[in-house]
């Protein structure tokens, strides 16, 4: 597979102030992938995704040290309007997304398209399927700000979605939603990766992320903690000795393991867990009859 | 409405069933500002009134008429019976031709004229403009002044503005619930209601502008710094042929009233 995103020894520091938010970090993402960015409070998951936006120096100013590069072109190199629609950003607060001059989501998810100048019959073609595919069909006729912060979400995935970016970086999407607009978000999350897209999530409910994504980058105080596929890095002891939260499955398994009777190997969601522990209750059953 | 309507509805013009509101918003544009500063430059009380009377009888073929009518009357009182009772006040006693006496000194014919022109001239500006207002949408006059070349981050701004208005307003009604909530005063006459707004009012203004970055950021993420001219969902009829005239005729008036009176009357 091929690099789209590449960070060669980045440190960044906001303006103001002398402490990175980022220190000498170093990776590639591959596309087509879904990787999940977790690590405590201000451990600069949002900076990793504002780096790879460009908002990070672009837009924030600030230091920046290393190279961030993009489908083999420096992000230096790129000109905002055009890594705009390369990269899509779905952000932290649904309402903030808003344009706030649109009075119907039909209009909303279409003012990306606007700007990109489609012709207006193509423009309605794919807010239709983008808002059936998000499921916001049913909304279209509603004003953005009358929504509520689930379905206002919803309508910023459609909006950036509808601008077909490769590349979507997605920065703690559920963080203001309830357990039903949660499920919601990583549904999108999960028919994203089904179309083969790069998706990036900055998140700090594992137990989902470590669900959906195929690579896990742990961040720990500015720095890379660990990088690699979800269930090898989850079951790094350096996560919980660095503060990093990790899911409650792979707690159980952790626990299992310490006290002399390991699962066999690491779950990430519940399915797994029930079926190694089925496994796990049959080996000792096994065991316990033969002797 | 189904959404299969509302879908269609957007490969039509967009029409609200009133031939003033769907007058093409820059002919409307033309034609009010014509007016409004024919008003104020002529400055005359025979003009003002005119334009006054223009206005709200398209007001009345219109479906704002009440809010037109409760806006302006309050317009009228708050502004125009200050102002007259200060010019009054200041010719009071001048020398020349007495309309009637007040306090025992005579108030001139001049200053009751003088009174007319300013009353006239602030009726008809603020009619025509508040007719022109409350009859457009911000959305089709800023999408028709895009069509002549205007910036679109010209005309972001001047939705943003206007959106961040209501935005401001919907703020201080919730402050004001939950002051209400918290046992303060919030209903009642003009006097408390502008008391339990004043307080808040700068820190919910504050509040607003610290969403700008935000909103700078979303329009990043929705390509609005795509170069080019952009497109449109909404589709606005050019204006006729008949709007012309009328927007041209307006402002024909205009320069030939304003040179009439200044010149020559």
């Amino acid at each position: 597979m091929s690099v789209c995103i590449e960070f060669e020894n980045v440190s960044y520091a906001y303006p103001l102030t002398k402490k990175a938010a980022v220190k000498q970090v170093s990776f590639q993402l591959e596309t087509g992938k879904c990787y999940g960015i977790i690590g405590p409070n201000a451990s600069g998951k949002t900076t990793i995704c504002n780096l790879m936006r460009g908002l990070c120096p672009n837009f924030y100013n600030g230091t920046l040290k290393g190279k961030v590069i993009v489908c083999g072109k420096p992000m230096t190199e790129w000109d905002e309007a055009e890594i705009s629609v390369r990269i899509g950003y779905v952000f932290q607060d649904p309402f903030a997304q808003v344009s706030g001059i649109k009075e119907t989501v039909f209009e909303e998810i279409g003012m990306g398209l606007e700007n990109l100048g489609v012709e207006q019959e193509e423009m309605m073609r794919r807010i239709v399927e983008i808002a059936k595919e998000v499921q916001v069909d049913h909304l279209l006729q509603k004003h953005p700000l009358a929504l509520s912060g689930g379905q206002c979400q919803r309508v910023a995935f459609a909006s950036v979605l509808a601008l077909n970016s490769d590349i979507i970086v997605i920065d703690e999407p559920t963080s203001q939603l309830d357990p039903e607009g949660t499920e919601d978000v990583f549904e999108i999350i999960s028919r994203l990766k089904a179309k083969g897209k790069t998706v990036i999530i900055a998140e700090h409910k594992v137990d989902l992320l470590a669900e959906y994504c195929d690579e896990m980058l742990v961040m720990a105080d500015g720095r890379l903690l660990a990088k690699g596929e979800t269930r090898a890095v989850l079951a790094d002891p350096a996560l919980e000795e660095n503060g990093v939260q990790i899911p409650q499955v792979v707690q159980l398994a952790n626990a299992l393991a310490k006290a002399g009777k390991p699962l066999g190997a690491i779950p990430v969601n519940e399915k797994e867990t029930m079926e190694l522990l089925e496994q796990w209750r049959g080996g000792r059953d096994d065991g316990a009859g033969s002797k | 409405m189904t959404n299969q309507e509302f879908i269609e509805s957007f490969r039509k013009y967009q029409k609200k069933g009133n031939w003033w509101c769907d007058f093409h918003p820059l002919a409307k544009l033309v034609f009010c500002l014509s007016l409004g500063f024919m008003s104020m430059i002529v400055f005359k009380w025979q003009v003002g009134l005119g334009i006054f009377l223009l206005a709200s009888v398209i007001a009345v073929f219109t479906p704002v008429t009440k809010k037109y009518f409760t806006t302006l009357g309050i317009m009228f009182l708050l502004g125009c019976v200050l102002t007259v009772g200060v010019r009054i006040y200041v010719h009071l006693g001048d020398p020349g031709p007495v309309a009637f006496y007040l306090f025992g000194k005579p108030v001139p014919i001049a200053a009751i004229i003088s009174c007319l022109d300013l009353i006239f001239m602030i009726e008809g500006f603020l009619g025509i403009f508040m007719m022109f207002f409350l009859t457009t949408e911000m959305r089709d006059l800023c999408y028709c002044l895009e069509q002549i070349g205007l910036s679109s981050t010209a005309t972001f701004m001047v939705l943003s503005t206007f959106a961040c208005i209501g935005s401001i307003k919907e703020k201080l009604n919730t402050v004001r619930e939950s002051q209400r909530a918290r046992g303060i005063e919030t209903e009642g006459n003009l006097v408390v209601k502008v008391k339990s707004v004043l307080p808040v009012l700068f820190p919910v203004i504050i509040g607003s502008m610290t969403g700008i970055e935000d909103k700078t950021l979303a329009m990043s993420a929705r390509a609005f710094a795509t170069p080019g001219k952009h497109s449109a969902l909404r589709k606005i009829e050019p204006a006729r042929p008949l709007e012309k005239v009328i927007a041209g005729g307006a402002l024909v008036c205009c320069i030939a009233g304003i040179v009439l009176f200044k010149m020559w009357l």
